[in-house]
């Protein structure tokens, strides 16, 4: 609002207390899918759109930085913890912020030129503006990114020189006294620095950084899947791409992503529940069991919303398959022949 | 000398309808669309294997970036003595889970051709009666002009349409003989007529602006079903193939696609004089004219009204009154999907076939309650379409099970739909949200809705007299939508509404504004009432071609010596 343009409310999930916050903040609202996002942010131009995403990260870096150093001229452990995250903001943000800084003068002198689709590449989710880029079936689409890219990386570069978040600490003066030793107290400071640290970072790469499913979470959610509609029919091959899409549908937003993380581990911990190391090492009619333990779970909650999700898509995806029409004695597709034998009986 | 001798702002129905009438009497027409032109041959999905998860190429809900097109007021809470009329399907459960009802969308498309490009045919004429609501009953608002004159325009629309319709329906009682012969019924349809007969009802062929044999050069209809993605045929009577060819061969109408109406400017004398829209690269460009109508619907219609304010239109332009924005009707909505004993493959024919209309005679109902409300088969408009809609929406639960109850149920489900009266009430508006801006920074269009008591009622009534139906025909319920804790719609009406009293309306009975006389409307924001489950687009373009005849009048009255 500051640089000129304008944000209407906070949406905040249920899950995530969204109802109560509204009860005492009109302007949140807890009719959202998302942890916490803010709606209806509309920049006054591309100067303004600019300074709103790049002074967060400035402010972050530029306060963490001389903050860090401080915590350790003076051996600050806590305060260590509680800054380095800040300091290095540029570098997390390499995939968020920082590409969509850059893309923002690139895509505005793309637009310019007459690439009209180009602004389309603007964003703080690299996976999403790939896909765009994807979409648009033109190198030029890569081109603009690879630059958006390499410009982020600059950007966040310049950041942490300018801030000096990459900076050594200053060399101690000579009078300084020698460095204490360790004591209790020190200890315990520096163990709750790294406490601190460590369940800061968790909560900001947990809450916005959710991370993609690994090979073996993968193979889980490909077991899932066989579990939710047996794919049998299918060759190989299709199965294959069945559950590329099913995965991409998934990753595609934020809290999909992290319920999928989550669900998955559901599963797992319900699978060792009933003794098995994890969900794929279960018999098939304990998966069973643990899918339907994840779907009878309360109303709103992540296993339950991964349920759904998934088995949604997964029923999408697979019934929009021609191998699954034939058993259903679905002809085709509604064009080009339609269907003008409407008035007449199914056929047997 | 001004651009144009009119500017048309908005490519729908009535937009292109009035273009189409005004071009072929020899005005100049610039007509100003938001959305772009789609190819339908490129642009629509029917033809591929995943046609059931690709809808309309045009996301009403939000933009390209993801952000909402319009603001929503407060929700209003849902009573838990209603519990029982609200949506759920076997599947998924609660659909609109809370307490309070849950704004799904304004069902629209920005683009050449507008809503018709995704609507289901329906091409209905009003019940006389609709058009007295205030005489007859006490309710509502009269129009302005009479059912006899409206109708002179109902035959206009529906022979450049191309309408195929019943021509004895008594419930909708005509002077003239259809353009063509209705549809008949599907098979999937033709199984549920004994049921309607055990409620004292008769499930009729609807009456469609779908073609059953070529016209003007058009296809027939193949009965795809699929309606709502975009017809690739053209057999469809959307506004982009019925007005917009016969218009462009005038070479008289300068399209301009991708044109987002800004402002109407007006001259010293509070006359419309320019419209300024935002071109495709952003740029600011305005068009001058004698004449300026609006058609951008019953929602965009008042924002841009209200975004046009000058010292002498504080309020915005020919809102002196305050009525613009006001009196937002819809239609209420009832939607049950039941599973038959046996198959009938509702998959095959076209989205609303049937129509019961024994009950859609706007009445005075038991407890106070006025309205009515037409039956409908409605396979395709529930989405009934293909395998992917019963595995995730009818057939509950997972694995083999799950396959084996699919295979047992696919085909079997119809869907019966009960569209019903919307009575104006002073909760439900189009107004400037506060705070939501679109791209360019422009307050987006704010809709607040709210069922009246006596919108609940009939709401009832509908659920009852349809779960009655399913029953008689030996179906079991597996889904019902409800507008009682949903707002989905597409029939918006009534927001510059047409009326004899400057204080009450903002359109006089020709279609102009009481206050601005050269400026007039061609869209659903004239239509004072939302009829008895009637679908607008017929009125719409009734009487935006009524409108253009009065725009030519006035303009050579104007002219003349």
């Amino acid at each position: 609002m500051a640089t000129g343009g304008s944000v209407t409310r906070l949406e905040i999930s249920p899950l995530y207390g969204g109802a109560f916050f509204a009860h005492f903040f009109p302007w949140i609202t807890s009719e959202s899918e998302y942890a916490g996002r803010l709606s209806g942010f509309r920049p006054a131009g591309d100067l303004s759109y600019l300074v709103t995403v790049l002074a967060p990260l400035v402010i972050l870096c530029a306060a963490g930085s001389p903050l860090a150093r401080l915590a350790v001229r003076r051996r600050r452990p806590w305060l260590l913890g509680l800054s380095l995250s800040a300091a290095l903001q540029p570098l997390a943000a390499l995939t968020g912020d920082c590409y969509e800084a850059a893309s923002i003068p690139i895509t505005r002198f793309a637009s310019a030129a007459g690439i009209d689709w180009a602004l389309r590449l603007r964003g703080d989710d690299l996976v999403k503006v790939a896909a765009q880029a994807a979409a648009a079936q033109s190198p030029i689409a890569w081109v603009l990114f690879a630059a958006g890219c390499a410009g982020g990386v600059l950007i966040a570069a310049a950041t942490l020189v300018a801030c000096g978040g990459v900076a050594p600490p200053a060399a101690q003066p000579p009078s300084q006294p020698a460095l204490r030793p360790w004591t209790r107290r020190s200890l315990l400071r520096t163990g709750l620095g790294i406490v601190l640290l460590g369940a800061g970072s968790w909560i900001l790469k947990r809450v916005y950084f959710p991370r993609r499913l690994a090979p073996a979470e993968r193979h889980t959610l490909a077991v899932l899947l066989e579990v939710l509609v047996p794919t049998t029919e299918f060759s190989e091959e299709d199965r294959v791409a069945l559950l590329d899409r099913l995965l991409r549908d998934c990753e595609a937003k934020r809290r999909t992503r992290r319920a999928l993380v989550e669900g998955l581990h559901f599963l797992n911990s319900k699978a060792r529940e009933l003794g098995a190391q994890d969900f794929v090492g279960l018999a098939a009619d304990q998966r069973q069991s643990a899918v339907e333990a994840c779907a009878q779970s309360a109303a709103g909650s992540v296993p339950q919303f991964f349920y759904r999700t998934v088995r949604d898509r997964a029923m999408q995806l697979v019934y929009s398959h021609p191998t699954t029409w034939k058993r259903l004695r679905f002809p085709h597709p509604p064009q080009p022949e339609g269907y003008p034998d409407y008035q007449e009986p199914p056929s047997a | 000398m001004p651009d144009a001798d009119v500017v048309i702002v908005g490519a729908g129905a009535g937009g292109l309808a009035a273009a189409w009438r005004l071009t072929t009497q020899g005005a100049r027409v610039t007509l100003l669309e938001a959305g772009r032109r789609y190819e339908p041959t490129r642009d629509y999905p029917q033809t591929d294997d995943d046609f059931e998860l690709r809808p309309f190429p045009y996301n009403a809900a939000v933009d390209d970036e993801g952000e909402p097109r319009y603001g929503y007021g407060p929700a209003q809470e849902v009573e838990p003595a209603l519990a029982a009329y609200r949506s759920w399907n076997r599947a998924q459960g609660a659909l609109a889970p809370g307490n309070t009802r849950r704004y799904a969308q304004y069902a629209h498309v920005r683009g050449v051709g507008g809503s018709t490009l995704h609507f289901q045919g329906e091409a209905h004429r009003y019940h006389p009666d609709s058009l007295r609501m205030r005489s007859l009953f006490g309710v509502g608002v009269d129009w302005p002009i009479s059912y006899a004159e409206l109708e002179r325009y109902y035959d206009l629309a529906e022979h450049a349409i191309g309408v195929a319709a019943p021509a004895d329906n008594r419930f909708r009682p005509r002077s003239s003989v259809p353009v063509l012969p209705p549809h008949p019924l599907s098979y999937a349809s033709m199984r549920l007529v004994p049921a309607f007969a055990t409620l004292g009802a008769t499930l009729i062929p609807n009456a469609l602006a779908i073609l059953p044999t070529a016209y003007n050069g058009r296809p027939p209809c193949n009965y795809c079903n699929a309606c709502t993605s975009g017809c690739p045929l053209g057999d469809k009577g959307s506004a982009d193939v019925t007005f917009l060819p016969t218009a462009l061969a005038t070479g008289r109408l300068d399209l301009r696609t991708q044109a987002q109406a800004l402002q109407v400017e007006t001259d010293p004398h509070g006359q419309a004089a320019a419209v300024v829209y935002r071109d495709a690269g952003g740029a600011h460009q305005r068009v001058t004219a004698r004449y300026v109508l609006l058609a951008g619907g019953a929602v965009e219609t008042p924002r841009l009204l209200l975004l046009s304010t000058s010292a002498r239109f504080p309020n915005g332009l020919a809102n002196g009154s305050r009525q613009v924005g006001e009196h937002l009707t819809e239609s209420l909505f009832w939607l049950s999907v039941a599973l038959l004993p046996d198959r009938v493959d509702s998959y095959r024919g076209l989205p609303i076939d049937g129509a019961a209309w024994d009950f859609a005679v706007p009445a005075r109902i038991a407890n106070g309650c006025v309205g009515g409300f037409r039956l409908s088969s409605a396979h395709g408009a529930a989405g009934l379409r293909g395998p992917a809609a019963y595995a995730e929406r009818l057939v509950p639960g997972f694995g083999a099970a799950h396959q084996r109850h699919l295979a047992a149920v696919f085909g079997h489900a119809v869907a019966l739909l009960a569209l019903g009266d919307w009575l104006p009430n002073r909760r439900t508006r189009v107004d400037l949200d506060p705070s939501l801006k679109d791209s360019a920074g422009i307050p987006l269009a704010r809709i607040t809705s709210h069922l009246g008591d006596n919108e609940r009622q009939l709401l009832q009534r509908m659920a009852d007299t349809t779960r009655a139906l399913c029953t008689a025909a030996g179906a079991q319920v597996v889904e019902e939508t409800s507008a009682l804790d949903l707002f989905s719609t597409a029939h918006v009406l009534g927001t510059c509404r047409m009326g004899d009293d400057p204080a009450q309306s903002v359109a006089d009975a020709d279609g102009f504004s009481h206050e601005v006389p050269n400026l007039a409307f061609a869209d659903g924001a004239v239509v004072p009432s939302s009829g008895s489950g009637d679908s607008p687009m017929l009125t719409i373009t009734a009487l935006a071609l009524r409108t253009a005849d009065r725009l030519i009048a006035r303009s050579q009255s104007r002219a003349a010596p």
